[in-house]
């Protein structure tokens, strides 16, 4: 079958998808250690949204709910359903594009960048807010994009930028990051739990300043590395070839490298290292679906948000809370096995 | 007459290509008319897929320029380039996943916009070609999972969908079948009977002799011969490039040179 035979049923199922996705936001609303009815949370939701407010006419909940509600669970809910969607989503894009089933979103050094950034600020003190982003976010997201420009620039040759390159130059420019990290910690021993609780990731203390802005970073990026699903298809079956089958690879490649980039860099600052999302996901559909990207791409970013919605539900339902970050791959790890067992189909 | 004024569809001009200290090609110049089918022959490391991937601008010549019905391909987009040449290349080994109806109708890509998905035209154009090479019955098979003979042909038709002028194909009959090296070539040489260029790198001499227009030789990067195969394919030239002894057959074969090598 080819995708167009299907296209669709891939339609009818990105609508659910997406349908799922908003109804775990609510879900996971309701959980917690106050006790919230699912009708309850939708109102005090839905009251927010425009148009949709005015509909629901004379009701108003408990105002204790509703601060619990609006600014303790969801900017926490949207903003892992966000990362989950931009880092699978980056994950996709760049195991297609390098051609490599072990590419993950921090793969060009981004997260050991940001966790850099983010210890020196740590280390300096500088935990306090500044506009509701905090200092440790903005050192950690400027270290990740200065992480990934000197990656680029490492790894460029001219106008051309080698896969293979970039691979090897992250990973040791990120092996140096996490070497400087690490003499960090030792110079601050005070200072090392707090690190090393940042590293794990986690949206436990994300502002609701940070999630309007991850919102449209994200969903952004998302569409724009959705566009590329066709010619990142074509990239897959031999890059020699893609060019006289009309697609730029050089400028396709920067420009989701960009996106990727910026991206994964605003994911990671605000949450800290969440792994194995950007990389499961991805691999799950394409088990399920095929490795098309017009299907992949979509699909993982719904599914991103899916998983880490559920994962950061469960995060924070025993009292000493774990964090999201440990969580994903301990769920996810024997989860992902135990489909790549019943599945053994090559995947890129 | 007029020379000056005919924009070949391919015209080589003085390209160098060279890969660190190795000169692959040096200062190549050539020709290429409508309705032709050109086969380029040599030994291996002789310059035949640089030439090629040149041709393609897979490559870059560090000197010299490639020029399309009068274009120079350095100033052409991917996507104008698309419209007028298709090139299939030699490696055709592919880890994804997709199915063969999914590859050949990448060969639309150049005619599609950004968010527009293959209509039934398109689909027709690729049933077309998958019938053509042989492959019809593989519509719902995934690339990886077919027979190295098989992407071959898949290759080629997405090749043929994308209804170029300029056809360029890097060994297309490496590794089929005898049956398939002729369907193949007949495939190829049609297609320049329609008024359209086909360039192929190609091994087997007797092939090349029986069914190209055009033979173009080379050798460490450079040509040697080039020609109707009667005079390309002489004992004195294959002799000197292959380093063989030969015999050649004349008058069989539609009276083209038939090649029997053997050992001195």
């Amino acid at each position: 079958m080819s995708f167009i035979d299907k296209k669709k049923k891939y339609r009818l199922l990105f609508i659910a998808g997406l349908l799922l996705l908003l109804f775990l936001i609510v879900i996971s609303a309701t959980i917690g250690a106050a006790h919230i009815s699912l009708m309850d949370a939708f109102r005090i939701m839905a009251k927010k949204l425009p148009f949709v407010g005015s509909l629901l006419g004379e009701w108003s909940a408990s105002e204790t709910h509703e601060l619990i509600v609006l600014n303790v669970r969801l900017p926490r809910i949207l903003a892992a359903a966000v990362i989950g969607i931009g880092l699978s989503v980056v994950g996709a894009a760049y195991q297609s594009m390098f051609v490599n089933p072990m590419a993950d979103p921090y793969v060009l050094g981004v997260s050991s960048g940001a966790a850099l950034g983010a210890s020196i600020a740590i280390v300096l003190g500088a935990e306090r807010l500044a506009g509701g982003f905090g200092l440790v976010t903005a050192a950690a997201f400027i270290f990740a994009l200065l992480t990934v420009f000197i990656v680029f620039s490492i790894a460029r040759t001219g106008a051309r930028i080698s896969s293979t390159h970039l691979l090897l130059a992250g990973v040791a420019v990120s092996f140096f990051a996490t070497s400087l990290i690490s003499v960090l910690m030792v110079l601050n021993r005070d200072r090392i739990t707090k690190i090393t609780y940042w590293m794990m990731g986690s949206v436990a203390y994300i502002t609701w300043k940070q999630v309007l802005i991850l919102i449209p970073v994200i969903i952004l990026g998302t569409v724009v590395i959705c566009f590329f699903a066709r010619d990142l298809n074509i990239i897959v079956t031999g890059e020699e070839g893609a060019k006289s089958l009309g697609v730029e690879v050089e400028a396709v490649k920067k420009v989701l490298l960009v996106v990727c980039s910026i991206v994964v860099a605003a994911c990671v600052s605000v949450s800290g290292v969440i792994g194995f999302v950007g990389l499961i996901i991805p691999h799950t559909i394409r088990l399920i679906a095929g490795s098309d990207n017009r299907v992949v791409l979509p699909f993982s970013a719904v599914g991103g948000g899916i998983f880490l919605i559920i994962c950061d539900t469960i995060a924070r339902m025993p009292t000493s809370e774990i964090p999201v970050g440990v969580l994903t791959s301990m769920f996810g790890a024997p989860y992902f096995i135990s489909i790549l067992l019943r599945n053994k189909r090559k995947v890129v | 007459m007029g020379q000056q004024s005919v924009s070949y569809p391919i015209n080589v001009k003085n390209i160098n290509v060279s890969f660190g200290s190795i000169n692959a090609l040096k200062n190549i110049s050539l020709c290429m008319e409508k309705g032709r089918f050109y086969g380029i022959l040599g030994p291996n490391g002789s310059g035949k897929t640089t030439l090629l991937k040149s041709i393609a601008k897979n490559l870059k010549p560090q000197r010299g320029a490639v020029f399309i019905n009068g274009a120079d391909i350095g100033k052409m987009k991917a996507k104008e380039l698309s419209k007028e040449l298709a090139y299939m290349y030699q490696n055709t080994d592919t880890q994804c996943d997709y199915s063969v109806t999914d590859v050949v109708l990448m060969g639309r890509n150049p005619y599609l916009r950004r968010f527009q998905t293959e209509g039934s035209m398109d689909r027709e154009i690729a049933m077309k070609a998958m019938k053509a090479t042989n492959i019809w019955q593989l519509k719902d098979r995934r690339i990886n999972e077919i027979s190295g003979g098989e992407r071959q042909r898949a290759f080629i038709a997405r090749a043929l969908v994308q209804d170029t002028d300029i056809v360029l194909l890097d060994e297309p009959v490496s590794h089929l079948d005898l049956q398939h090296q002729i369907e193949v070539l007949d495939i190829a040489r049609k297609m320049a009977r329609k008024q359209r260029t086909v360039v192929a790198v190609l091994h087997d001499l007797n092939l090349a002799s029986t069914y190209c227009d055009c033979l173009i030789l080379l050798k460490e990067g450079a040509v040697i011969a080039q020609g109707e195969p009667e005079k390309v394919l002489t004992e004195e030239i294959i002799e000197e490039v292959y380093g063989i002894k030969l015999y050649i057959v004349r008058g069989v074969n539609n009276n083209r040179p038939y090649i029997i090598p053997f050992k001195k």
